[in-house]
């Protein structure tokens, strides 16, 4: 643990070094979701609600997932870009080092210009906050802080999955977009809105449902389930497959580049 | 014969991996399309829009969709690295313009990539389940003013992305200014949301800058949620914009290539 502070530490600083470069890139990733924002709440000016659920409400589902998503690609660049690593033989090197190879191998890249959107997010949770009347309590504080654990688990188990499959087929692959990119974009709306099959594959197999859906459903005071809200405890059981497969992937892996 | 044999394996191997890419791309293509067609049936559970219709609404997601290539703003890593790393001494060493250059470059990229990729949606999705499908062009008129638009929006797009490309000339450094660029052509040629359910004034607005018009209204008039009329002043809209951008493009570019600063080494 203290390997990997220190190797972020060396990566932040290296950004800052190009302060003018950095400054720009944060106003990039600050002004996308910015923007991202605006063209949700034009949906909700058009159509006033989305089965029924309101601006607020989405907006707050919006904010959260993308601020996970948002911190997952700050921290898992490294991860996200493994392709990199396998094609041109740094993995042997990492592989040689006493340290956990999938530690070392998220370690190698650290976006901080994403903290744009980190605050970006951060704002419109606070926005939709003060404009939702939830009846807070200690439990519902709680339920709060694991939707975003949660929310976080199951961007670390595709990312994870996502590089693990760059061991058999060494090029990144498009076809993983569908599972971070696609499911960003599904999880900022409460998934029943979407047809029963979706749904389903949304919830069981890759379960944001569990992370956005039925904690907000108890945070919202739509249902009393108090179960509902620690439902976000078993994306676990989402990460230990995942992890799974990286595991195999290590031990498949034949080195590659020069 | 050995060796002649591996080599085959090889290249089929490759020309495969290539393959396997290309269909995880189709799926990709029709996962965006349909998860956004499931959203805006969502949304029009409750009430409509006036301005454009579900079924009007799915076709121009799914036409946008087939033609994404053609209307993102991703731009060439190959321009860029020229700036950044300096090759762009080898390109001024060729007795050619550079700016239309590049402009044909892009508009040859985009053309290839985009038709290709538009194939297996314009395919398939007709033949969809009503309530998903890809509906046929609102009248023949439409459909041919629709294909003069594309290639007008084409163009019009390789226009607008050499202004991206210029632009290094002056920041030097493609990273967070590409974002910026990204965030901007997306938002106003209505990617983020479409251009027909945004408020009245946003719309005006957007229809004033060249990026609806390179990246939404093709497949509106496709739809035929714009009347004629309306579309025919919109098409003229793109053939000034687009002499404007190229012409003030060239410009720029013959001044900046007189001080041009080669970097890397």
């Amino acid at each position: 643990m203290k390997v990997y502070f220190k190797t972020i530490l060396m990566l932040i600083k290296m950004q800052l070094e190009y302060r003018k470069a950095f400054i720009v890139s944060v106003i990039g990733s600050f002004l996308i979701t910015f923007l991202l924002t605006i063209s949700v709440y034009f949906l909700f000016e058009e159509f006033e609600q989305i089965g029924n659920w309101t601006f607020y409400e989405v907006a707050f589902l919006f904010g959260m997932v993308f601020l996970n998503f948002s911190i997952s690609e700050m921290f898992l660049r490294g991860l996200d870009h493994f392709e990199n690593i396998i094609k041109n033989g740094e993995f042997d090197r990492i592989l040689i080092r006493p340290q956990n190879a999938l530690m070392q191998s998220t370690c190698t890249e650290f976006d901080l210009s994403k903290i744009g959107r980190i605050l970006q997010c951060l704002i419109v949770i606070g926005i939709s906050l003060t404009n939702l009347n939830i009846e807070w309590n200690l439990y519902k504080v709680f339920v709060f802080v694991l939707m975003n654990i949660g929310c976080f688990i199951i961007f670390l188990g595709i990312f994870i999955l996502k590089a693990s499959f760059c061991f058999w087929t060494i090029q990144g692959l498009e076809f993983m977009n569908i599972l971070s990119e696609g499911g960003k974009k599904v999880a900022q709306y409460p998934i029943d809105i979407y047809a029963k099959w979706f749904r389903i594959f949304f919830t069981f197999i890759v379960p944001f449902g569990l992370v956005n859906y039925y904690p907000v459903l108890y945070l919202f005071g739509k249902a009393d389930n108090w179960y509902f809200g620690i439902l976000p405890l078993f994306t676990i059981l989402f990460l230990i497959p995942c992890i799974l497969v990286w595991k195999i992937g290590v031990k498949h892996y034949e080195s590659t580049g020069s | 014969m050995k060796k002649y044999l591996s080599f085959f394996k090889l290249r089929l191997n490759i020309a495969l991996q290539y393959r396997a890419a290309a269909i995880g791309g189709m799926f990709t293509q029709f996962f965006w399309a349909i998860m956004q067609i499931l959203i805006f049936q969502a949304f029009y559970k409750a009430t409509t829009s006036n301005n454009i219709s579900l079924e009007q609404l799915i076709s121009y997601v799914w036409l946008k969709q087939a033609f994404y290539s053609i209307i993102s703003a991703s731009t060439d890593v190959e321009i860029r690295d020229m700036i950044e790393k300096g090759n762009i001494s080898y390109e001024l060493c060729k007795p050619t313009n550079i700016y239309w250059m590049w402009f044909f470059k892009t508009l040859a990229n985009k053309m290839a990539g985009g038709f290709l990729k538009s194939i297996p949606i314009l395919i398939i999705a007709p033949f969809l389940p009503a309530g998903l499908s890809l509906n046929a062009p609102a009248g023949l008129l439409e459909f041919i003013l629709f294909i003069i638009a594309l290639f007008l929006a084409i163009a019009l797009m390789a226009a607008i992305m050499n202004i991206f490309y210029i632009s290094l000339f002056y920041t030097m450094s493609s990273k967070g200014t590409n974002s910026i660029f990204y965030a901007i052509v997306e938002f106003f040629g209505g990617t983020f949301v479409p251009i027909a359910l945004m408020p009245e004034f946003w719309q005006e607005l957007c229809y004033m800058l060249p990026f609806s018009l390179a990246a939404d209204l093709p497949f509106r008039i496709y739809t035929g949620s714009i009347n004629l009329s309306t579309s025919g002043m919109y098409i003229i809209m793109q053939i000034v914009w687009l002499l404007l951008i190229t012409i003030s493009g060239t410009i720029i570019t013959n001044k900046r290539l007189k001080k041009v600063v080669i970097q890397g080494g």
